[in-house]
């Protein structure tokens, strides 16, 4: 240690401040340097958080962009894109806390609750009769989708349904007649095994065994998670023992489909297009993919059912913030995105899934683009739509019904233990 | 025994061999991942060597809409070089005062200092937001910068080591008459070289593969940094992996160069300061 008398003296301590000084002056410089951009007079910017575009229809987002900014010169846009994922629910829920919500944010129907019940998006039907956006031109159903209490919550931008994708090749290779839309579930095994006995590492069939999958397949066989007044589970009801039980045959009793090792990480897409699974069940999303990359003849039809049909459908919403201060340009904003007819036909160019908008002629043309023929199986499977069970812990409800049923995918439970433990567990831990 | 020597060394490297093996292997994946066509990243078996080897990844990632990869390059070095040299300023200056100066307070504020060491990034994280929003700093660089200023670890790191410079040295610097500031630049920093330059590289390394807090504070794609560009490539359906094994293998090479330059004086600091990296 310094000696007492060594240490700073009066002198020393103001070359300490100046010094100081100088550095708090150099920092408070360079600051602007990085700081962002200032606003021009007379026009609002509004800020666009998304993911659906992704690297992939990068550039048609910024198309549709720039065609609204033509058209609406006092409002500017500032596109906040990232890819899908957690990056994107990090970064946005940590702005949203931190108070810098952006103006306008992009969130798929599974998200689309939890972010309306903690209040983070406005209702928006004032604003629809204040800039006399009609709510008819949105295809029917989709407003309820995104309504909540009696208030519609969200502009729906697109949405998907998935359906059945199936190899044309394998099912000539293997003789075994083409999906129809009333098939059944024993329909579709039949034509899994003939596929599968192809050769190796051909597969008949891919249906995810996790908790999304599950939830709609039980629906097929006149199951649910919970009794239709929502007070008690019903998760493992016999009719659901028999679905799982179903599920985990098509890999451990028939094969048609592999196991995880089997699979050994390859995406299921990937796999399709290597010629090596005669059915998949995917959205719409996919088509632009397979077209490009799928050297074989494929088809696509609706997906088999048991007692009755049920399927998945997918949304991508534009919500406005609670906070931003522009709240009738953000929504001119997302009613341009979905409606404009240039909009719309930038997205069906692109096949970025399907417009929300009602009108046929669009549908029409969407139709007529092939392939994949019989394309109106797309917009068939909408009638079949199934919502995820609606409670506030569905987070905490996902998480228990998916561990167990994991467990029984992998072979550590039957499907009934793996129900049984989802149903305990989930009385024990949910109020409802 | 000359036997039993040679049995051993044997063992002993391949035990070694083995070991470097399994770091490898995923690093070769990465470059023949890169090198392969979307199709073939997942073939099973498998295919280590790529049949049809291309550099179309690394033509690519220059051409992607949502983030230019030059752009993106020059803005990680900026953010990278920034972040390794004012907090080592900052830090050396604070461990100098905590090392050789007597204040009041000084146990006090060194054991805070400590402290902060204890609390985990992400709980710092929406206060820190909030803070740099209300100076109306989001969505720039100082904001990346301003959190890492006062870096609790390299004060520590070097108060350790400023410790054990003699104070003899300094003392007769005072006598000829130097300033703070010359015995600060002069006698302390060049003694302290090793600590230096292994907190530099931390604090290159920390920054160049800084993911969460740039993705949070950066929302101008223009200002993103390599990492945010290439984790944000993907769409739900849609995987651009070897594109982003292609800008990783990119994004390794200065690290690397960071590296060979100070690994001289990075394990004397290690060795020094007591403290496992």
């Amino acid at each position: 240690m310094f000696r007492q008398e060594l240490n700073p003296k009066e002198e020393d301590m103001g070359k300490v401040r100046k010094v100081g000084l100088t550095l708090l002056l150099v920092l408070v410089m360079v600051a602007p340097i990085f700081a962002a951009g200032q606003a021009e007079p007379g026009v609002v910017t509004i800020r666009y958080a998304n993911f659906s575009a992704g690297e992939h229809n990068a550039e048609t987002l910024q198309k549709m962009v720039n065609l609204f900014m033509a058209k609406n010169p006092g409002i500017k846009v500032e596109l906040e894109s990232m890819g899908y994922g957690d990056n994107y629910w990090t970064s946005l829920i940590t702005r949203i806390a931190g108070g810098d919500a952006p103006d306008a944010f992009e969130l798929n129907m599974e998200q689309f609750l939890a972010f309306t019940l903690r209040g983070s998006n406005r209702p928006l039907d004032e604003l629809f009769t204040k800039t006399g956006v009609s709510k008819g031109i949105f295809g029917e159903g989709l407003l309820d989708a995104v309504s909540f209490n009696g208030k519609v919550m969200a502009v729906p931008q697109s949405f998907s349904t998935v359906v059945l994708i199936y190899n044309k090749a394998l099912f000539d290779q293997a003789k075994t007649p083409y999906p129809t839309a009333d098939w059944t579930w024993d329909d579709a095994l039949e034509a899994a095994k003939d596929i599968t006995a192809l050769g190796d590492d051909i597969w008949g069939t891919y249906n995810p065994i996790q908790f999304w999958e599950f939830y709609k397949v039980v629906q097929q066989n006149g199951g649910s998670l919970m009794t239709a007044d929502g007070k008690q589970f019903t998760i493992n009801s016999p009719q659901n023992i028999e679905t799982l039980q179903y599920m985990l045959d098509r890999v451990w009793k028939y094969h048609v489909m592999p196991t995880r090792e089997q699979q050994a990480n390859r995406p299921e897409g990937d796999m399709f297009v290597d010629g090596k699974l005669g059915m998949w069940l995917n959205g719409v999303w996919a088509f632009t993919d397979l077209k490009d990359r799928v050297k074989f003849n494929w088809g696509i039809e609706m997906e088999p059912g048991k007692l009755s049909k049920a399927t998945h459908f997918f949304g991508n919403v534009g919500c406005i913030s609670t906070t931003t201060k522009h709240p009738e340009e953000t929504f001119k904003f997302l009613a341009f995105m979905a409606s404009d007819p240039d909009v719309v036909q930038l997205r069906l160019d692109a096949q970025w899934e399907l417009p929300t908008v009602s009108d046929p002629t669009v549908m029409e043309r969407y139709l007529a683009d092939t392939p994949p023929d019989n394309k109106i199986a797309v917009l068939n499977s909408l009638q079949y739509a199934v919502k995820p069970p609606a409670l506030l812990q569905f987070s905490e409800l996902t998480n228990i019904v998916n561990t167990k049923i994991e467990l029984a995918r992998d072979g550590e439970l039957t499907a009934k233990e793996a129900l049984d433990l989802a149903q305990a567990e989930a009385s024990e831990k949910i109020k409802l | 025994m000359r036997a039993d020597r040679i049995a051993s060394r044997t063992l002993f490297y391949l035990f070694l061999t083995a070991i470097a093996i399994a770091a490898l292997l995923p690093f070769l994946w990465m470059v023949s991942t890169s090198l392969k066509a979307r199709e073939a990243i997942f073939a099973i078996p498998i295919r280590w060597i790529p049949r049809e080897p291309s550099l179309e990844a690394y033509k690519a990632i220059f051409t992607l809409t949502n983030i230019n990869f030059i752009r993106a390059f020059i803005n990680s070095m900026q953010v990278a070089v920034l972040l390794t040299f004012l907090p080592l300023i900052t830090s050396a200056m604070a461990a100098f005062a905590f090392a050789k100066f007597n204040f009041k307070g000084k146990q006090v504020l060194f054991s805070a200092f400590l402290l902060t060491m204890m609390i985990p990034g992400t709980i710092t994280m929406i206060p820190n937001f909030i803070t740099l929003k209300t100076m109306r700093l989001l969505n720039t660089y100082t904001a990346l910068v301003l959190p890492s200023l006062c870096n609790s670890m390299g004060i520590f790191l070097m108060r350790q080591n400023f410790v054990k410079i003699h104070d003899e040295y300094l003392e007769a610097a005072v006598m000829d008459g130097a300033s703070l500031y010359r015995i600060f630049w002069t006698i302390i920093l060049p003694l302290a070289k090793p600590v230096l330059f292994t907190m530099g590289l931390f604090n290159f390394m920390g920054a160049w593969n800084n993911f969460l807090w740039p993705l949070i504070i950066l929302t101008d794609r223009k200002k993103w940094t390599l990492q945010l560009g290439l984790s944000n490539l993907g769409s739900n359906f849609y995987n651009y992996q070897h594109y982003q094994m292609a800008g990783a293998l990119i994004s390794i090479v200065p690290i690397i160069i960071v590296y060979l330059i100070s690994q001289r004086y990075v394990e004397q600091g290690l060795s020094t300061g007591g403290i496992k990296g």
